[in-house]
């Protein structure tokens, strides 16, 4: 039945936008904080490196973790011990400040979508309204907190880290928590 | 289902809202801790970075310049940032390497779909408060004025059961023809299914600049002559400019408080009248009086619409046709007593497309004969009066479609189904139909109809049987007269808001 079909049709395509126009990122759920938790808590934010490969010996091609710092010409990362990777081997990097919540955005949009039941015919016009708007808005709100690299200079990235001064002189580098997401 | 719908409504609009309040965005600030605009008291909190890696976050605090310190209560978070203490402190901004405050604002994403969260729910609103105007309507067709597609007709609006198959003509009054390809956008614009038959085109031969109409016997009149009305008048006075055009101004009333069925009459002349047989052209529509007796009779049938239906279908009762009361418009003229007479009568359906149609008049028509509309308060939509002298009656030219499109794609079967008599075209909500006719190269010196023939069949909304009333029901079938008086407070109600709902409702507006 043709009704069907353009039912179908879209949460489909619902589905397609959200899964083609949401930035993604690499952190473990639960990792990231809301942005009203970043006011009080003071860790970096999640950074996922990919590495420029010059010989096929070199043993990483990607690096992810909690930023820790960046000097003039290094970027530290918190993985599963503390790196340092040269700046000039950074091929891509993208930042993720904070959880943008935008699952709840898809989440209303999709309510938003059925509860065009309600407009009565006007849905065919109402629904697309609310499939494109709302996965527009959430595709906007999942990119609120990233910053891409070569987009956006590493130094842009420092004030994301968890040492925005700088690695201290005194941090014991084998020694350093990670953020404790009760895992 | 109404009481769903809200309830629905309610939790989207709770969970949007209590989205929209806790899915924000943050702006952070961090500088050199000599830089005075970094100490926003507008920020809840401040960050101080340490040299040696703590930092202080500070949730009320003050800068003392003179002793270059800030103080305040504070969280001191260690390198590993477990917390080392909590309480007042005092530290001097020269042990501080950054300082950071972050300031945190609701996402605008969020705040556009609060914004169509709210227009969602007026149009919902005005749905559930008034289903009976939303919806409704029966296969709509649309060609070209020219500049744009615009609706020009509906089809068999009466027919909402198979039984009541019925063919409808109208006139394709402002249609432009471009050439031997003429276009009908066929649309289902509700939440009905429609069962076509077939949509026929019919040429009617004429003169360039001349019209030609079509009365309620069947027959088309030529005329080159149109008269325009010197006078009109209705209970409130000059209503003269309101139908001197076609041009979508429209001349109506309202319904009467007390009694839907109570008429009145509008009062026309015309000057300069020959000894021609002349013919009064009216472009008219109904108002939405018809759709809310109709959709109130739904209601309350309630669950028992199906076999009501069925019964009604079958002729085992011996309900009356409410309708029947309303009525069309009948052409009256005063005769020398002072005493209107009944000449004719228009009877088109639907509250959609204007049509336009020739009520013949008697052929001795005096010159200074006195002619009225007499019609059923706030049942019409007037847009066009005139007087038009015919001659003879024409036979039409039948074009049966040479082709069909449904999503830009040719469309055989649905092509066979509108030719073939024995079978019909099903169309859903939402479907369009693009049908192309091969006409005549001489296509200017032709007037254009159109002749669909079908049925619809309404999607019963669960809003519409909360009102389940046998009695209610009963009063319109068989005491249709009573109803009509005691329906005219819950029409009153809505009446003057009716016309915008039920446009605002439809898909394109």
């Amino acid at each position: 039945m043709e009704i069907k079909r353009k039912r179908w049709f879209y949460i489909i395509l619902v589905i397609f936008l959200f899964v083609i126009s949401c930035a993604s990122t690499t952190a473990p759920d639960e990792w990231l904080s809301s942005a009203e938790q970043t006011q009080t808590q003071a860790y970096g934010g999640w950074i996922d490196i990919e590495l420029t490969q010059t010989t096929s010996r070199e043993p990483l091609t990607s690096i992810r973790g909690e930023l820790i710092a960046i000097s003039t010409d290094t970027v530290y990362v918190l993985a599963e011990a503390l790196i340092a990777t040269p700046k000039v081997k950074i091929k891509h990097a993208r930042l993720t400040i904070y959880d943008s919540e935008a699952g709840k955005l898809a989440g209303w949009t999709v309510l938003g979508t059925f509860s065009t039941i309600s407009h009565g015919f006007l849905l065919i016009l109402s629904a697309p309204i609310w499939i494109i708007s709302g996965s527009t808005a959430a595709a906007i709100q999942s990119r609120k907190p990233i910053l891409d690299y070569p987009k956006i200079s590493l130094d842009q990235f420092k004030k994301y880290a968890r040492f925005p001064q700088g690695l201290p002189a005194n941090l014991n580098r084998a020694k350093i928590k990670p953020k404790d997401i009760g895992l | 289902m109404k009481q769903y719908i809200m309830y629905s409504f309610l939790a989207i609009v709770l969970f949007g809202f209590t989205s929209c309040d806790t899915i924000k965005t943050v702006n952070r600030l961090s500088a050199q801790p000599d830089s005075s605009s970094i100490y926003d008291i507008s920020t809840p909190f401040l960050k101080a970075h340490m040299k040696d890696g703590q930092v202080y976050v500070f949730s009320e605090w003050k800068v003392m310049g003179r002793e270059n310190l800030i103080q305040g209560n504070a969280t001191l978070l260690s390198i590993d940032r477990d917390v080392l203490k909590t309480g007042s402190f005092k530290i001097s901004i020269d042990s501080v390497a950054i300082i950071e405050s972050n300031k945190v604002i609701t996402s605008s994403p969020a705040n556009a779909l609060s914004f169509l969260t709210g227009l969602s729910g007026v149009v919902t609103g005005i749905c559930l408060a008034n289903p009976k105007a939303c919806f409704g309507s029966c296969p709509t067709f649309y060609t070209s004025n020219g500049d744009s597609m615009v609706i020009q007709a509906e089809g068999f609006s009466s027919s909402v059961a198979p039984s009541l198959i019925a063919t409808d003509i109208d006139a394709l009054y402002s249609a432009a023809i471009r050439d031997e390809i003429f276009e009908i956008e066929m649309r289902n614009e509700a939440l009905e299914t429609h069962v076509i038959d077939y949509v026929d085109l019919l040429l009617l031969p004429k003169s360039s600049d001349d019209r030609v109409y079509y009365d309620s016997d069947g027959l088309y009149w030529e005329s080159s002559c149109i008269l325009s009305p010197s006078e009109c008048y209705d209970q409130a006075g000059d209503c003269l400019a309101d139908i001197i055009e076609y041009d979508g101004y429209e001349w109506f009333s309202e319904a009467d408080s007390f009694n839907l069925a109570e008429q009145e009459i509008i009062e026309i002349q015309f000057d300069n009248l020959t000894d021609d047989r002349y013919g009064l052209i009216i472009g008219a529509r109904q108002t939405l009086l018809t759709t809310f007796l109709f959709y109130q009779t739904l209601s309350y049938m309630g669950t028992n619409v199906g076999e009501w239906m069925a019964l009604l279908e079958r002729s085992k009762t011996e309900a009356k046709n409410p309708f029947a009361l309303l009525g069309g418009i009948e052409v009256v003229i005063k005769d020398k007593h002072g005493q209107w007479q009944t000449v004719g009568e228009m009877e088109e359906i639907g509250p959609i497309a204007t049509d336009v149609h020739i009520i013949p008049l008697p052929e001795s028509l005096e010159d200074d004969a006195k002619l009225g509309l007499r019609l059923t308060k706030g049942n019409w939509r007037i847009d066009y009066i005139a007087l038009a002298s015919i001659q003879s009656a024409i036979e039409p030219i039948r074009i049966e479609p040479t082709m069909v499109y449904y999503d830009s794609n040719i469309d055989e079967k649905a092509l066979s189904l509108l030719k073939e008599p024995e079978k019909k075209l099903t169309t859903l909500p939402g479907d369009i139909y693009r049908i192309l006719y091969a006409i005549p190269d001489d296509y200017k010196s032709y007037e254009l109809f159109i002749e669909s023939r079908g049925y619809y069949l309404e999607w019963i909304r669960d809003e519409w049987i909360t009102e389940e009333d046998p009695q209610r029901l009963s009063q319109i079938l068989f005491h249709p007269k009573d109803a009509l008086k005691e329906l005219a407070s819950d029409f009153k109600e809505i009446e003057a808001e009716m016309e915008d709902v039920f446009w605002r409702s439809k898909y394109g507006n």
